[in-house]
């Protein structure tokens, strides 16, 4: 047919080599080399960190830090896990590793709802005074840890839970509430508010509420609370180290006494493993729970 | 039998007075309408005779129990949002059921219920979906049907149509309207649309800056405004407005509006004339016909526009330095510039006093 081989002026245009197309190519491209560089920025230690965690001692010590290794072993994590010398016992880091759990998951968790709880009554049920406690907790979040310490050495030592898992719980809560509340209660001011009114009509309370309406909607900000408080709690060190005694250590204290340690050989695969273990709980946390996003959760319950 | 009785209501914030001294009686059975523009006080109203607001001071009975202190759920009604506040988590059933599971009825109770409702309602067949899978007309069925079941003792609009397309806001009115005379309950319907308040009303309120203009039937306010307010706030064009004085000429009494001299012998004053009083004559396009021959009173005007609206023509007709705008049939349609002859229907028309803009 031969209007099919006429070019038609929007062929041309659209087409393969105009300068326009070039140009967005080029830009597409540095745009690519910039992720790629600033990618390997930040997965270049991991990748030292596990190949070296995986090479025996002779293969570190005769240098090679980028290379692969070229008789890969476990031993390292098992040395890490089970049997390495932490201060006067050689226990490994599990002992430690289930101390940072019972320690961060009833934490993370308390601190999570009572943000929740603080977030909704403070965006949902207006009281007088509300806008000051919200700018106090607020200004909560800006509180140096280290100024806290010895009032905080002070208190526990009071409620006798100085040097104990349960001390390092309850830091944790207080400190977590400042942030977990102002997340919470920024997303909850965007749940509307003729839902409230409704349920309050059809005999809904505070809680009814909040459990059966508000919370459902909130998948989203429930886990990005999760995985900030998880992270913080899990990562710390200050409280751990000031508060914690030889029996509560959480990972983080039991790492650095572990790499810090200045009797014989410094096993670098050994502490490349237990490096590893460590930040394995958080990073399992961002791959389990980093996609989960939910948009448009509200989409129904107004205009739409 | 008095349902519902607003006493002596005011509402601030601060020192923003939102309500001013409100004071309603609502007979059982009545459908009232809340009229007024956007900011009066209507929805305010509203959502203290839900007790989802607390009054300043003053008082408010359901049902002969004063329920000033009452908490919404306390108060037997149901309400109809203007969002249609579904919850979106969960389902149309869920949602209908919601309310009186909260009262801690049997499933096995709510359940026919729910499905009576929702057939009456033509949603039986949308209970398992969830809000965001339905259209605006769909959810908002759905949100009078959640009302419904809970057979209360009044229901509280407000501006449930107001996210709804013009089509199927009239349909949607039609069947509130025909919800009402089924099961008579008592409801107050906040709205700013005119429309909406003229045809459903049994009783219109007409609210302007926290203060009630007018109470009364949908005709009445429509005929018979009290005030400058109400009678522009009313009708759409709105009515004319001709200034003017009065005169009294030996037992008659005239409006002189500059271009034309109006008769008001048939006029029924709510307060002595006097003779020079500063007024403004009111009357509806409506009112202002094509002469056919016979008419009482008669202008001759030139047309300065004409509009098509479908149903009518809309003329505006110069009258003096003044315009005004007559309602003619679609038959009729005068050329532009060549005057035509219009009659006043006297019988309607409303004088208000300039200074007071009181209707006198």
């Amino acid at each position: 047919m031969p209007a099919s081989t006429q070019v038609t002026p929007q062929a041309t245009r659209s087409g393969w080599l105009t300068p326009r197309r070039r140009k967005a190519i080029l830009t597409r491209g540095v745009l690519y080399l910039l992720l790629v560089i600033i990618a390997l920025f930040f997965a270049g230690p991991l990748y030292i960190l596990l190949s070296t965690s995986f090479k025996t001692m002779p293969e570190i010590q005769s240098g090679g830090l980028m290379t692969l290794p070229h008789e890969p072993t476990v031993q390292p994590w098992v040395t890490a896990w089970g049997e390495a010398c932490i201060g006067i016992t050689c226990g490994g880091l599990k002992g430690y590793f289930g101390n940072s759990m019972v320690m961060t998951i009833p934490a993370v968790l308390i601190s999570v709802m009572i943000g929740a709880i603080n977030g909704y009554a403070l965006a949902k049920w207006p009281f007088p005074g509300a806008r000051f406690v919200f700018a106090a907790l607020v200004a909560g979040n800006f509180v140096p840890f280290q100024v806290v310490l010895a009032p905080v050495a002070v208190t526990l030592r009071t409620l006798g839970l100085f040097g104990s898992v349960e001390g390092l719980i309850l830091i944790h809560v207080i400190y977590g509430i400042p942030i977990t509340t102002m997340l919470f209660r920024n997303f909850f001011l965007s749940v509307p508010n003729d839902l409230i009114k409704a349920a309050r009509i059809d005999g809904a309370g505070f809680f009814w509420i909040f459990f059966r309406i508000v919370l459902p909607l909130s998948p989203s900000v429930i886990v990005v609370a999760l995985i900030l408080q998880f992270t913080g709690i899990w990562n710390d060190f200050l409280f751990a180290v000031s508060f914690s005694n030889p029996s509560s250590a959480p990972m983080t204290v039991a790492l650095n006494n572990l790499v810090n340690s200045n009797f014989g050989v410094k096993e670098y695969n050994v502490h490349m493993a237990a490096t590893v273990i460590a930040a394995a709980p958080t990073l399992i946390l961002y791959i389990l729970l980093g996609r989960y996003f939910l948009r448009g959760m509200t989409a129904g319950a107004v205009k739409g | 039998m008095i349902d519902i009785r607003i006493s002596n209501c005011n509402k601030s914030y601060g020192s923003l007075r939102v309500l001013k001294d409100i004071n309603l009686e609502i007979e059982r059975g009545e459908f009232i309408v809340l009229l007024g523009p956007s900011g009066c006080g209507k929805s305010t109203l509203l959502h203290i005779v839900a007790g989802l607001d607390r009054l300043s001071s003053g008082e408010i009975e359901i049902g002969g129990r004063d329920v000033t202190d009452v908490e919404p759920k306390d108060r037997d009604i149901a309400m109809v949002f203007q969002s249609y506040a579904l919850y979106p988590t969960m389902s149309v059933r869920s949602n209908m059921e919601f309310g009186l599971r909260m009262r801690g009825k049997p499933l096995s109770e709510i359940r026919p219920l729910v499905e009576e409702k929702a057939r009456m309602l033509h949603i039986d067949h949308l209970l398992d979906r969830r809000p965001s899978q339905l259209s605006g007309g769909q959810r908002q069925r759905v949100a009078i049907g959640r009302a419904l079941v809970r057979d209360p003792k009044v229901f509280l609009f407000d501006e449930p149509l107001s996210n709804l397309d013009a089509k199927l806001r009239a349909s949607m009115r039609t069947e509130i309207k025909k919800l009402h005379l089924t099961l008579g309950t008592t409801a107050i319907y906040v709205t700013h649309d005119q429309l909406e308040a003229m045809t459903l009303a049994t009783r219109m309120v007409v609210m302007k800056a926290g203060e009630i203009q007018q109470v009364g039937k949908p005709e009445e306010v429509y005929h018979r405004p009290v005030n400058l307010f109400v009678a522009d706030f009313l009708g759409n064009p709105g009515m004319n407005f001709m200034k003017g004085h009065l005169r009294i000429d030996g037992g008659h009494v005239v409006a002189d509006v500059g271009a034309a001299t109006i008769p008001l012998d048939g006029y029924a004053f709510a307060t002595p004339p006097a003779d020079g009083q500063a007024v403004v004559v009111g009357l509806r396009p409506e009112s202002v016909q094509p002469a056919t021959g016979g008419e009482a009173f008669v202008l001759t005007l030139k047309p300065t526009l004409t509009e098509h609206t479908g149903s009518d023509n809309l003329v505006v007709l110069a009258m003096g330095g003044e315009e005004i705008v007559g309602k003619f049939p679609t038959e009729t349609l005068p050329k532009l510039g060549e005057p035509v002859t219009v009659s006043f229907d006297l019988g309607r028309l409303s004088v208000f006093d300039a200074e007071t803009e009181r209707r006198i």
